[in-house]
């Protein structure tokens, strides 16, 4: 039989279909020249799959790593950085261990059960928003520790901090407002293409996390209702949160006492 | 995500060739697929997502660098420093040897050859990864193959 050498390399990729692979395997112990050809591309496959090896044993720079493991973060509505102030230290640390943890398992199944990969990349990407490293230059500052919460601005900061849940037609939308475990005054926010969970300290909001906003795709097929929170901001909603989501009055009460 | 960033640095070393532009790469990479997390599909393999968001990554990168007028890293740039550790191969010679046949094929066969040779991919997820049809996958994957074999044995490298 003539075996040209795309089925050639098809067989040493095991990509041909079963009754071929049987035909080629059966006419290779007859035929020398095509047993050498199917060698040299064993040898060929063997000889790259070596290549790079070394990277792979490398320890992976740490700048890399942190990336994925404290996540990153590319800035879009919501920007300039400043110096934190200390006390979110503690709510990121809650929220990072909350993000952490596996997904909770479902009711009903062991909890034993290994968590399925995706829920690793989740933990892994809610703990990434929960640091929210930005894309944007930061200013640097003498301890290094650059501005690791964005402080909200423009509408953003306005909806924060005057806005009341489902209101109005302005480019951000607040949804609910709560006290963080450290007494804080938070709130989740949804505009055009981010949303996110900020929290009111020393007179600003600052963002905790945010992710892109799901926005209905052209072809609608990752289309959710525009309202929707994203599951990675509600993870650290729900690790920093203390007590209940304030109602309508409670809204209406924080924002007359501007926020004390 | 952690667990694939030594497969995604080899990818960015075989695409970007010097080092540090593959590190960068890879970077940009990862940052990539974070802001865009909500694309992927569960059920589907993270890592050719990645490889995709990578070449993509790459060929922005390649352009952006051609419009500042950086001069991308020739090949001679790259670095094929054979791995001692490698087992069971024709010597560190064969393997500096193919990695700088691998970094001589056009940027198309070279990242055909590294999904599906080196990385492990079928021919379906590679072409998916690449945004092509099968039929331009495995013919470049057919030129890369000769040409390897070609300069590996011009080099007296047999493989």
């Amino acid at each position: 039989m003539t075996v040209s050498d795309e089925e050639v390399f098809a067989y040493v990729d095991g990509e041909l279909p079963p009754e071929t692979m049987a035909r080629i395997t059966a006419a290779m112990t007859k035929d020398p020249a095509l047993a050498a050809r199917i060698q040299a591309q064993r040898d060929l496959r063997r000889l790259l799959s070596g290549a790079h090896a070394g990277v792979l044993r490398e320890p992976v720079p740490p700048g890399l790593k942190a990336t994925v493991t404290a996540g990153s973060k590319p800035a879009e509505v919501i920007a300039f950085p400043q110096p934190k102030p200390k006390e979110k230290l503690k709510d990121k640390a809650k929220a990072k261990a909350k993000a952490q943890k596996p997904a909770a398992p479902v009711a009903g199944r062991p909890t034993f059960r290994k968590p399925p990969a995706w829920a690793a990349m989740a933990a892994c990407l809610v703990a990434g928003l929960a640091i929210g490293r930005l894309a944007l230059p930061s200013p640097p500052t003498a301890d290094g520790r650059a501005a690791e919460l964005p402080m909200a601005v423009g509408p953003l900061a306005r909806a924060l901090e005057d806005g009341a849940a489902a209101q109005g037609q302005g480019p951000v939308r607040i949804g609910v407002t709560f006290k963080s475990q450290t007494g804080r005054w938070c709130r989740t926010f949804q505009g055009q293409d981010q949303a996110g969970v900020a929290c009111r300290a020393d007179g600003a909001w600052r963002v905790l996390a945010s992710a892109p906003a799901t926005a209905p795709a052209a072809g609608g097929e990752y289309r959710q209702a525009a309202s929707e929170t994203p599951t990675a901001v509600m993870a650290v909603v729900d690790g920093m949160i203390s007590g209940a989501p304030l109602d309508a009055a409670g809204e209406a009460q924080a924002l007359k006492s501007n926020w004390r | 995500m952690l667990d694939l960033l030594p497969r995604l640095r080899r990818m960015a070393r075989v695409l970007a060739r010097d080092p540090a532009d593959a590190d960068d790469l890879t970077q940009l990479t990862v940052e990539r697929a974070l802001a865009r997390r909500d694309q992927w599909r569960e059920g589907t393999r993270q890592d050719s997502w990645m490889f995709r968001i990578m070449r993509n990554a790459w060929i922005d990168e390649s352009r952006s660098r051609a419009r500042h007028g950086r001069v991308l890293a020739p090949p001679e740039a790259g670095v094929h420093a054979a791995d001692p550790a490698a087992p069971s191969l024709d010597g560190r010679l064969a393997l500096s040897a193919v990695e700088a046949a691998l970094d001589a094929l056009p940027e198309d066969q070279r990242i055909a050859v590294a999904l599906v040779l080196i990385e492990g991919l079928s021919y379906q997820e590679a072409a998916d990864s690449l945004d092509i049809p099968m039929g331009t996958l495995t013919s470049r994957l057919a030129r890369g193959r000769t040409a390897l074999q070609a300069a590996l044995i011009d080099q007296g490298a047999r493989p």
